[in-house]
């Protein structure tokens, strides 16, 4: 008898509750995203290694619903590298979650999981069918970082955003100002509830920039505390303090422009670590050119320029005669690609990118350069 | 020879007198009488979504093409594949969807004519009384005029 009442609770529950949603100005939910297959030829000369890969770089699944006529929500699941569990390739990421409330174009609040606005290509780095790219300007490339410490360079999440246009005469005004935590988030390896700040201290960054006609500028930072360098204070033989909570500051600039079929976009972006000793050197540069040509509406080409440049620490002997030996880890890619839109949904893609890579103290030996050849279709549905 | 230089002169002046124009329409219920073109990027790019009556702003694009479409956009400064490519940032941001595309110049003037707070654009000469005319842009790359 109870279970029969429960049924028919629950039947009338889920019967009522679709009109009882149903406010004015709501939409039936939207179900879109888009995938990028590649195939990238690695190899190194120096390093006589080569691989063919065929790869499902990135899917990504939306969900989006307007909830009335100022509140709409987006669901954002990331899936990288053939994602397979069976495999164990891969990642299966939840990006985003957010719910915005849109006043008018100078008021926006957007609370949930998010990607925060920070320079040009934070928030799109990942939008593959609206960027040239096949491998993305290095520390905006999602796939690798498995490799390379995308995270790092530019914050990937933020839990609460304010943002919007003020318009001044013919120029533009847009800012963002976010909330996050810091990036030292307990996994399920460590003890307790996994993807729990360990600290008390936030993210807090923002981005001011200006727009007039084609040109866009902007300047970007963040501040957070990261603790993720306690690895490295743990192996040293004396207590280094200063590296559990280390304060680091992200500063970032970035332009675009666009005259007629040609475009340029550029942007600089440093992290500068607070290390409370002179023992070790934390900080890193990343910046980026590209200039492209829209031949047609359909074909572009460009070319573009990278460089990372990382502090770098690595200790050598055994206590307690540890020295650590510093130096500066250097990364210049010249890159080259071709888009071609085979329609609106369809982006068919070519690109080289060479990698050379160089340190600064002899003693430390080079890593090898290598280049990617890549091909790649871009599919949005 | 004389004359046949005349005679062209005088066809290549009355094609240049009888230049298309094309139309900025909107739905008799939207609240202004003209418009600019910073205006219209505003609408077109999902900057602004209201009218200033609180009235939603519908915009709708056109699926073919052709010059009316590139002059359009010419007049707010874009090509057409530069505002294909905001809509997609923007769509794939969660910001907006893109405008409606619909197939013919007489879609357009139906659809406007019967969506309240609809904006759009067809050729001048195929412009009906069931539509308000916000701007007349001419076809020439630059040339351009406005209704009061």
């Amino acid at each position: 008898m109870m279970r029969r009442s429960i049924f028919v609770f629950v039947v009338c529950l889920v019967a009522s509750s679709s009109p009882a949603f149903a406010q004015i100005g709501e939409s039936p939910i939207r179900i879109f995203g888009y995938f990028q297959n590649q195939f990238k030829q690695e190899g190194s000369p120096r390093a006589d290694r080569e691989s063919n890969t065929f790869l499902l770089q990135q899917l990504n699944l939306f969900f989006q619903k307007n909830l009335g006529r100022n509140w709409s929500a987006f669901v954002n699941f990331e899936v990288l590298n053939s994602f397979s569990t069976s495999r164990n390739t891969g990642a299966l990421n939840l990006e985003e979650a957010w719910i915005r409330y849109r006043l008018n174009k100078k008021l926006n609040l957007k609370i949930g999981l998010q990607i925060p606005t920070f320079n040009h290509l934070n928030q799109i780095k990942n939008r593959t069918p609206v960027l040239p790219y096949i491998i993305r300007p290095l520390v905006y490339e999602t796939s690798l970082s498995e490799v390379v410490p995308v995270d790092e360079f530019v914050p990937a999440r933020a839990f609460a955003q304010v943002y919007g246009i003020l318009p001044a005469n013919n120029v533009k005004v847009d800012y963002a100002v976010f909330f996050g935590n810091s990036p030292n988030i307990s996994t399920q390896d460590d003890p307790g509830q996994s993807g729990v700040d360990t600290t008390a201290t936030f993210l807090i960054g923002g981005r001011a920039g200006v727009r007039y006609k084609e040109l866009k500028v902007g300047l970007s930072s963040t501040y957070d505390k990261a603790s993720r360098f306690q690895d490295l204070a743990s192996t040293l033989p004396f207590s280094l303090s200063a590296l559990e909570e280390v304060p680091r500051i992200r500063l970032g600039a970035d332009i675009s422009y666009t005259f007629g079929p040609l475009w340029f976009q550029g942007e600089y972006i440093r992290l500068e670590y607070d290390e409370g000793t002179k023992l070790v050197d934390l900080d890193k540069d990343f910046l980026y050119g590209t200039i492209g040509w829209r031949i047609t509406d359909e074909l572009q080409i460009y070319g573009s320029f990278w460089r990372t440049r990382v502090d770098n620490n690595r200790l050598v002997g055994e206590a307690p005669d540890i020295e650590i030996q510093r130096f500066v880890d250097a990364t210049n890619s010249p890159s080259f690609g071709v888009a071609y839109n085979i329609n609106e949904r369809i982006v068919l893609k070519g690109q080289f990118a060479h990698f050379d890579r160089s340190r600064d103290n002899p003693r430390v030996s080079p890593s090898p350069g290598f280049e990617i050849y890549s091909l790649a279709a871009s599919v949005s549905f | 020879m004389k004359r046949l230089i005349f005679l062209i002169f005088c066809i290549s002046s009355l094609t240049t007198g009888v230049a298309a124009q094309v139309a900025a329409i909107a739905h008799k219920s939207v609240p202004i009488e003209s418009i600019t073109s910073s205006k219209l990027f505003e609408y077109y790019s999902g900057e602004t979504r209201l009218w200033d009556n609180g009235q939603p702003v519908v915009v709708f694009d056109l699926e073919p093409k052709n010059a009316v479409k590139d002059a359009f956009y010419e007049f707010m400064g874009k090509s057409t594949s530069r505002m294909k490519s905001i809509w997609m940032v923007n769509m794939l941001l969660g910001e907006g969807d893109p405008p409606e595309s619909l197939k013919s110049e007489e879609e357009m003037l139906t659809k406007v004519a019967s969506t309240s707070g609809a904006i759009g654009f067809v050729s001048q000469s195929t412009v009906t009384e069931d539509v308000k005319v916000l701007a007349v842009i001419g076809m020439e790359k630059g040339k351009s005029n406005f209704l009061d």
